[in-house]
């Protein structure tokens, strides 16, 4: 509303009948709403029913009395002006197509119901919008169903998590060295058997420049060739059957050798195919300098273990082998009650005169203490108080 | 040697032969997620193993008070129990309190005038004009 | 009350072996025939053919055991302490007693040696101890709550009385002047404890000053027990040394 609009409804304030609306201080008082039929008096006279129309209507005997209708005038200029305005902005505030629609919609609703429309009386029988409670009988469509980005069950064990260190640093450098980008490994949720067999076999050593990609040490040259073969599909269309293709020879030669590291040959269920541990350790000592490759190994690692990394952490981690540090002391929590430290504790298991309870005394305890508590418990029962 | 009466049988006067120390158990009550039990903890945790090596005639019991502020309790061999709230006290603050309940007779707090309290009757007798040294009636 | 020659007469070493001297030079019995000038005396407040009903030639009273076991297993500590014959076994070396060093044997006079032993077999005895030049009439098992909080002590220590001004029976008392020689006598008592007054407030206000002040004070006292008052007897103190003027 425009200020000298506002200004106007302050000084008249009967036009619309807000008449409360914007008050000062200094007329308040006069302003309070009056009786209704002293309000009919003021104006809008024009309007049929208004108390002056009755009256002239009365006075002149007739429904048509000559003279101006409004013998005020009718509403001010600025009013008017006004009133005009603001129509016109409203139109133009309609746009053409949801008018249309809104027409088109109507004009259909209405068509087939001007015809035999019957309201209903009861809700039988009409559409149902929504599932009314019953969505959850309702399968989920494909595209509703909810994939982990990490794995469900969060690896703890020591020897797993520097095997998937361990993984994840391979990884890595041979995407370096394949100039890929990093976190596409992402895409590659778990390796088949064989090729991590291979990625197992690799060993880390960390260069002097700290370089991820002259890191790597192969078993031997066909390893290095099908794995540069296979990581250069990562990321393409069409990853999985090449890597089975390859894959194949290279699992009849090692499937002899290895099987004494493997604990568990149901690798389904197990994580890295039942590996226990990692060949080497010089993994550890990468350093995660680089923001670009500590987020891909960041983000690979906590894919392969379930473990999310907060900022501060992200923050003050620099080499591998914090990672595997923060993630086991995340897996090990500390004992959180005093009474389980106390208990725990050698000096305090030498003491004779030193007991710890882990729940809170009660003066039942008490009672049980001094050996009255069987007595309380009989007069009770016998008392009908207690069952 | 005046007369004297039955004597009664000797009531206890701690101290005279053996000494027991008075304060016969404390409990110490903490609680785990309390910030004014911060103190406590540490205390139960490094300082009670050697105070309860330095008294072995006190038993010692530890044992959570949830949602409450820490409390040092002693039980002494009069009945009586004292209890000290050591709410946001450093572990040293607690030893101290822990030393004071230890040291503590268990009676209960009083004003006295006199130092010395005595269950004998008097050494040199009442006295009396009809005997002793008189020099003159 | 605790002036500050009072302190280092209790505390320091040469001062007390000085009042040791002193007082064992005037340690003898009174008899008429004496010296004018010596301050101790045996007073006899019975007649003088009143003699005590107990025998004279008493044993060496059943107090001989408790004060070994005392003097084996307590740090045995006083004001101008001493302690003849404190073992060793204290855990902390600062807190031994100063072992007192006499370098003149005690000497008792012929009439001391007379009338000491009406005065040890006539039980009980009392001994008025000075403890910071304040006297204390003490006997066997009274508890004492000092007026203050002794330092450096904890329940179960074993303390020496070596300041006494009187000791005596019903009829008999031996007075020193100022101090009766230590090595006449035993008076050990036990801290027992330490206890508190209740916590006093004093209201303190200034004039024309709509504020009270509160002032919060909780003194703490130490509690002991007389464990044994003993005289030593003549052939005691013989036996320990004592020269016969």
């Amino acid at each position: 509303m425009r200020p000298s609009v506002r200004l106007l409804n302050l000084e008249v304030p009967s036009i619309h009948g807000a008449r409360s609306l914007y008050v000062c201080s200094v007329c308040r008082h006069e302003a309070r709403p009056r009786p209704i039929v002293a309000r009919q008096f003021l104006r809008n006279a024009s309007s049929a029913n208004s108390l002056t129309e009755k009256v002239r209507r009365k006075i002149w005997g007739t429904d048509n009395p000559p003279g101006l209708k409004d013998p005020y005038g009718g509403e001010g200029v600025i009013e008017r002006k006004f009133k005009n305005k603001h129509a016109q902005t409203v139109v133009e505030e309609e746009t053409p197509e949801a008018s249309q629609a809104l027409d088109t919609a109507a004009s259909e609703d209405a068509a087939p119901a001007a015809d035999d429309y019957e309201p209903a009386t009861t809700w039988e029988g009409l559409d149902r919008v929504g599932h009314l409670g019953r969505w959850f009988d309702i399968a989920p469509a494909a595209t509703e169903v909810y994939e982990s980005f990490q794995v469900k069950k969060k690896i703890t064990k020591q020897g797993l998590l520097s095997l998937a260190a361990h993984q994840t640093v391979v990884e890595l450098c041979l995407m370096h060295k394949l100039g890929k980008p990093l976190t596409s490994i992402c895409e590659v949720v778990e390796h088949d058997q064989s090729v991590f067999k291979l990625i197992w076999k690799t060993k880390i050593v960390p260069a002097s420049n700290g370089q991820w990609t002259a890191a790597l040490e192969y078993p031997d040259k066909e390893a290095e060739e099908a794995l540069v073969y296979i990581f250069e599909q990562v990321g393409g269309q069409n990853v999985a059957p090449e890597i089975e293709e390859v894959t194949q020879d290279v699992d009849v030669e090692d499937a002899r050798s290895d099987t004494t590291d493997i604990v568990d040959m149901d690798g389904s269920k197990q994580p890295f195919f039942g590996y226990q541990r990692t060949r080497d350790n010089g993994f550890l000592s990468l350093s995660l300098d680089d923001p670009a490759t500590k987020f891909a190994f960041l983000k690979r690692f906590s894919q392969l273990t379930g473990h999310f990394f907060p900022d501060p952490a992200v923050h003050s981690i620099t080499t591998v082998q914090q990672v595997v540090d923060y993630v086991q002391n995340l897996a090990k929590p500390k004992p959180k009650k005093l009474a389980e430290y106390l208990a725990n504790n050698p000096r305090y298991q030498s003491m004779p005169n030193v007991k710890v309870f882990a729940k809170r005394q009660k003066r039942s305890d008490r009672d049980e203490e001094l050996g009255r508590k069987k007595l309380i418990e009989a007069e009770l029962r016998a008392r009908g108080l207690i069952e | 040697m005046t007369v004297q009466g039955i004597r009664t049988v000797t009531s206890a006067r701690n101290g005279v032969g053996a000494f027991i120390l008075q304060c016969k158990r404390l409990d110490f009550h903490y609680c785990d997620w309390a910030g004014s039990s911060r103190g406590m903890v540490s205390f139960l945790k490094h300082h009670l193993p050697s105070f309860a090596k330095a008294n072995p005639q006190i038993e010692i019991r530890v044992s959570p008070r949830p949602h409450k502020h820490p409390v040092i309790k002693g039980h002494y061999v009069n009945g009586r129990e004292k209890a000290i709230c050591v709410r946001n006290l450093e572990p040293e603050q607690i030893f101290n309190k822990a030393n004071l309940l230890k040291a503590a007779s268990g009676e209960k707090l009083k004003r006295t005038k006199k130092p010395i309290a005595s269950l004998n009757e008097s050494v040199r007798g009442i006295w009396d004009p009809y005997h002793g040294g008189f020099k003159s009636v | 009350m605790f002036s500050r020659t009072a302190l280092a007469r209790a505390f320091a070493l040469p001062i007390e072996q000085q009042c040791a001297r002193f007082s064992v030079a005037r340690a003898c019995l009174h008899s008429t025939a004496a010296a004018a000038s010596t301050t101790t005396k045996t007073t006899s407040t019975s007649p003088k053919n009143a003699h005590p009903t107990s025998p004279l030639t008493a044993t060496p009273h059943v107090q001989t055991s408790s004060s070994t076991t005392s003097t084996t297993t307590s740090t045995s500590t006083s004001t101008s302490t001493s302690t003849t014959t404190t073992t060793s076994s204290s855990p902390i070396d600062l807190k031994k007693p100063v072992a007192p060093t006499f370098t003149s044997p005690l000497q008792l006079t012929q009439s001391l040696l007379a009338q000491l032993p009406q005065l040890t077999s006539q039980r009980p005895h009392y001994i008025v101890s000075h403890l910071h030049d304040r006297p204390y009439l003490l006997t066997q098992g009274d508890s004492i709550r000092l007026p203050f909080l002794m330092p450096k002590v904890k329940p179960g220590d074993v303390l020496r009385f070596n300041r006494a001004s009187v000791l005596g029976s019903r009829d008999f008392s031996l007075k020193g002047s100022p101090y009766v020689d230590e090595r006449l006598y035993e008076c050990r008592v036990r801290v027992v404890g330490v206890d508190a007054e209740p916590l006093r407030v004093k209201e303190k206000t200034k004039r024309r000053r709509r504020h009270v002040q509160h002032i919060k004070s909780k003194h703490k006292y130490t509690l002991l027990r007389v464990m044994d008052v003993k005289i030593k007897t003549a052939e005691e103190l013989l036996q320990e040394g004592a020269v016969v003027v």
